[in-house]
């Protein structure tokens, strides 16, 4: 079965926080969808990070897409952070800009021709459903339609692998509940390996994932979903 | 077009009116301490002549535009001249001199360094086709004194005012960055090359630069051209040619600018800075105890990604 991630007795400890994690293990198959579920403060922003290669840990291994983070250099990091699509805790904020223009500015400032951009605005707004507001600016959405756009901007680079810390936060149960059907619809079609990070663990209660306890700096399985043969073999990352 | 270009546009976008004010702000105090630099430069130059060996010399109010023409030929002719030129306006000269205020044109001589400034203005005050010779307004002489004089108070002042420019320049930068953070953030995120994310902000603090010396030029040229030139003629080393050395030495001064601008702004721009990827023997040290990766994930020490160790 295909990586996506995989770490192997992740260690990290910071000068302020103590440890954060200590021998954790994870494993990621493409095209799973696993949800990691931990109190704030817990260190799943941090374990993002690591992901993305912005913090190193102390010891341990992380592969992302077949690529050793650790030893990975600079500029061979930049290029593999167009196969992660991350969506942050606080997305940043595109001001006075139209939905459909702040996704080719995007695109084509990665190096894509203009009739290519449009071409993947078009489909990307299709797919979380904005396309009816592609002319909108993007200071008129509403916290449920700005996570969609977020989405479809981290879907504009083509990603591999997807990234979603803490975005039902901001969200009532029902938008938490389309959200995630949105997420079901982009994952089936795409077959993206998705990780997303929360603290509400009733919000994830349906969604098809592998649900995850991030806890003393350990992942420890809670949710086993992993029925479909693309996620049959994570159990090595209980400890 | 390249993808910093593209970058560039949608900074310049993005920019708020808070931006903007600041970027106005910035570019005049640059345009004023460019103008200062130069004008102090003009004042302080060694190769300048004294200021005794220029003088203005109105000719008679009947005379032709073609005796006029005739009259400067002669004038460039005279081995007491290094330079004449012909000038529309009555001439700057001192409140003690008895000049027309009335003429309509007056030549701007510049005697040569070994002539005698009094015997030749007296000779050419005899020439009955010149109906007054008279002295500058100011003294570059004495400008030159002063400033040799108070150069540590001038060297301060020049000082302050470079400095309050740069400041200016780094606070425009500045939220020019902020307003631009949320796009620099997702092309971050997205693994955009650190030019793309830099050259923006480059050809911003160039931008200001320039824009700061075209204005200059723009009003030296426009508005008060005559009161300027006759100002820098009475300063300036080459009677001819004074706008042109302002000009020339404004360029080059708002080319540094734009180049040290566009440093700051290079500096100031928000690259991400990816931790360097660790030695083989660091990783064993750091691994040591570590799992190996299932057979399904490929090995982790291809060397397509391993860095120089």
């Amino acid at each position: 079965m295909a990586i996506m991630v995989q770490i192997s007795e992740l260690t990290l400890r910071d000068e302020d926080r103590g440890t954060i994690f200590t021998d954790l293990n994870f494993r990621l198959a493409r095209g799973e969808w696993a949800s990691i579920v931990s109190p704030d403060g817990a260190g799943k922003t941090t374990l993002f990070r690591l992901i993305c290669g912005e913090i190193r840990p102390d010891r341990g291994q992380i592969l992302v897409d077949d690529r050793n983070i650790i030893r990975i250099n600079p500029d061979r990091l930049r290029t593999l952070r167009r196969r992660i699509g991350v969506v942050p805790r606080r997305p940043p904020l595109l001001r006075r800009q139209t939905l459909r223009g702040g996704l080719i500015f995007l695109r084509r400032a990665l190096g894509a021709s203009r009739s290519d951009a449009e071409m993947k605005a078009h489909e990307v707004l299709a797919l979380v459903e904005l396309q009816d507001l592609a002319d909108r600016s993007v200071d008129e959405l509403d916290e449920p339609e700005r996570q969609r756009f977020h989405l479809a901007l981290v879907l504009s680079h083509d990603p591999v692998l997807l990234l979603l810390d803490d975005p039902l936060t901001a969200l009532d149960p029902p938008q938490q509940r389309r959200y995630l059907q949105l997420l079901e619809r982009i994952h089936l079609r795409r077959r993206l390996s998705l990780l997303l990070a929360t603290s509400d663990v009733e919000a994830i209660r349906d969604a098809p994932a592998t649900v995850y306890c991030l806890q003393d700096g350990q992942l420890q399985r809670i949710v086993d979903k992993s029925a479909s043969p693309s996620t049959a073999d994570v159990g090595e990352t209980d400890e | 077009m390249s993808t910093a270009m593209i970058a560039f546009q949608e900074l310049l976008r993005s920019l708020t009116g808070r931006a903007w004010t600041l970027a106005g702000v910035a570019v005049l105090i640059t345009a004023l301490t460019v103008a200062t630099l130069v004008g102090v430069s003009l004042i302080a130059d060694p190769a300048s002549p004294p200021m005794q060996s220029q003088v203005y010399a109105v000719p008679d109010p009947d005379l032709s535009q073609e005796a006029i023409g005739q009259l400067l030929q002669t004038l460039r002719a005279d081995p007491a001249v290094a330079q004449a030129g012909y000038r529309f306006g009555p001439p700057p000269t001192d409140a003690s001199t008895n000049a027309s205020t009335t003429a309509e044109g007056h030549f701007a001589l510049a005697l040569r360094a070994d002539a005698n400034p009094d015997a030749a203005r007296a000779r050419f005050q005899g020439w009955g086709e010149l109906q007054s010779v008279v002295k500058p307004e100011t003294s570059p002489n004495a400008a030159r004194v002063w400033l040799a004089d108070n150069g540590v108070v001038v060297g301060l002042g020049l000082g302050m005012l470079t400095l309050g420019s740069l400041l200016c320049l780094y606070a425009a930068v500045r939220e020019a960055r902020r307003a631009f953070a949320g796009p620099t953030d997702l092309l971050q995120m997205a693994g955009a090359a650190p030019l793309t994310l830099r050259l923006p902000f480059i050809l911003l603090g160039a931008l200001y630069g320039a824009t700061a010396v075209i204005a200059l030029i723009l009003v030296t040229l426009a508005g008060p051209i005559v009161q300027l030139g006759s100002a820098l003629t009475s300063l300036s080393p080459t009677l001819d040619a004074p706008l042109t050395t302002f000009g020339l030495r404004g360029l080059v001064l708002g080319a540094i600018f734009g180049l040290v601008f566009g440093g700051i702004g290079a500096l100031l721009a928000p690259v991400q800075r990816y931790p360097k990827p660790l030695s083989r023997s660091r990783i064993s040290a750091s691994s040591s105890g570590v799992k190996a990766p299932s057979p399904e994930a490929p090995s982790t020490d291809a060397p397509s990604d391993a860095s120089p160790s």
